[in-house]
């Protein structure tokens, strides 16, 4: 092993230029493929936390329905085993909510009644409900005493759960684009790697060097590139994460714990993808040399 | 220690490199292979080291047949040899110690005694002040030698040199000449190529005539000069 390393790492000093181009294309392609698994990741997060988090009903309450007409409902709607969380908001604590999430600084509300919003039950229904179940249990609380209206966030959550999907789907092609992007570009830098190398292989080659012997170092050189040149473009694109979240963080508090690096798995993966790319580079970039007798 | 029998290989398009050309070289012996330009020496070194497949004949060398050997196991019987051709091959950005090692590397020594295998080999070619510098740092002459150098570190049983003193002054030529010689004094076959009339003539051994592709086996100097 130690033969391997050391001829790799001999091989890496002694063509420094094309070393250092086949680093530089790894690590644009490492560098690449992690902004966009940054962003769809996070993207995807977002969305999916949103639409996994269940569907979202409000029973809205005439303004003369009395507590009974509330208990009552409060009390046949719990009995569902289907709900997850069940708040009841009351006409004041509405109009706050209101007030809260309009700008102070300017007075739409001002010469309104507090009393303008109704009260409601704010409930939480298991995600995985299709549309009738919850079709059928909105027509079974209408009917209840003090009732007036009720609204479902049903719609949304089926098109947050699309646009998870579409998220999903254009990171998957976007990342199939890159590795082929990326294969052609570092296979293009290795074979420029191969062919200022070619005089150390032919030497290799005339001193008896064979099989493992004679690839193992150059290939062994591409993974150590392919290494290197991943942990550079996992820092580089560390620092401009941070670059552009700290500002997001302190202008809009509310996404602080929404957004996030990648985690220590989609590193590892992004390091073996740059290790993978440098093997494979290196093995394709000095394919034709193998036909040499 | 070489036999060569019948071996012929012409280019596409081109002339006949070599017309059944037949020869044996014994162990310990020491022989010189000589002709002009474009006679076909080199074709036949690479023949020797498997680099080339002759179109017919047969060549045996140190016991092996090469027209039965795969490209493992010619890079088995290359391991086996010390190789010196007219461009020393050097990996120029390693050091001249590094190459010598490399030789000795890919036999499967260890990086210790393959540094102590090439320390030696430079002493014998008086180069063991240079091991720390870079290939492309040495003149032509010191690169040969380094070449030698890197030829003798497994103590090869054959040594094949193809014109390792061409472009080299007087000097130098003369002392790669006396580093083979010793060589062979040391045990080892040699087969030198060379169209050097003054390493020729103060070459103590058989030299074989090879002219458009045909070869006079056991020819004198008086045929080499003719």
């Amino acid at each position: 092993m130690e033969y391997y390393f050391r001829r790799a790492l001999d091989g890496i000093k002694a063509s420094p230029v094309a070393s250092g181009v086949a680093l530089a294309s790894i690590a644009a392609s490492v560098l690449f493929a992690g902004a966009i698994l940054l962003v769809t990741s996070n993207a995807y997060r977002a969305v999916a936390r949103w639409a996994a988090s269940g569907i979202d009903v409000s029973v809205y309450f005439r303004p003369d329905a009395g507590e009974p007409d509330v208990v009552a409902a409060r009390t046949r709607i719990e009995q569902s085993p289907d709900v997850v969380d069940l708040r009841y908001i009351s006409q004041e604590e509405a109009w706050q909510y209101l007030a809260q999430s309009i700008d102070k600084s300017t007075d739409l509300l001002s010469g309104l009644p507090p009393h303008l919003l109704p009260a409601s039950l704010e409930i939480r229904l298991e995600r995985r409900l299709s549309d009738a179940e919850v079709d059928a249990r909105i027509e079974s609380w209408k009917a209840l005493p003090g009732v007036s209206d009720i609204q479902s966030s049903r719609a949304s959550v089926v098109t947050g759960t699309t646009a998870a999907d579409i998220v999903r789907w254009v990171a998957w092609a976007l990342g199939a684009l890159t590795l082929i992007a990326s294969l052609i570009v570092v296979m293009t830098s290795f074979q420029l790697a191969a062919y200022t190398r070619r005089d150390e292989m032919n030497v290799l080659r005339l001193v008896g060097a064979v099989g493992r012997g004679y690839w193992g170092p150059v290939v062994l050189a591409g993974v150590l590139e392919g290494v290197v040149a991943s942990l550079l473009a996992i820092v580089l694109l560390l620092l401009a994460f941070e670059a552009v979240a700290i500002p997001i963080r302190a202008s809009l508090p509310a996404l602080a714990g929404r957004i996030g690096f990648l985690s220590a798995g989609q590193c590892a993966a992004l390091l073996m993808w740059g290790a993978l790319l440098g093997g494979v580079g290196s093995a394709a970039g000095m394919r034709r040399m193998s036909q040499w007798r | 220690m070489i036999r060569v029998h019948g071996v012929s290989k012409s280019w596409v398009g081109s002339r006949q490199a070599l017309r059944g050309v037949s020869f044996r070289v014994c162990e310990g012996e020491f022989a010189a292979l000589t002709g002009p330009s474009g006679s076909g020496k080199t074709t036949l070194f690479r023949v020797l080291i498997g680099e080339l497949v002759p179109d017919s004949g047969t060549v045996v060398v140190n016991g092996r047949n090469l027209g039965r050997m795969d490209a493992g196991g010619i890079a088995e019987l290359r391991r086996e040899l010390g190789l010196v051709f007219e461009e020393p091959r050097l990996i120029e950005g390693l050091s001249v110690a590094g190459n010598v090692a490399l030789a000795a590397q890919v036999r499967g020594r260890s990086r210790l005694e393959a540094t102590r295998l090439a320390e030696e080999a430079l002493e014998r070619v008086s180069l063991e002040d240079a091991a720390g510098c870079f290939a492309r740092d040495l003149c032509a002459g010191e690169k040969q030698r380094v070449a030698l150098a890197r030829a003798l570190v497994n103590r090869p049983v054959l040594i094949l040199a193809d014109e390792p003193t061409l472009g080299l002054d007087p000097d130098q030529a003369l002392h790669v000449l006396r580093i083979l010689t010793e060589a062979c004094s040391d045990g080892a076959t040699v087969l030198m190529a060379t169209h050097d009339m003054e390493v020729l003539s103060v070459l103590r051994g058989r030299i074989l005539v090879i002219n458009r592709g045909r070869m006079d086996e056991d020819s004198g100097l008086e045929q080499a000069q003719a």
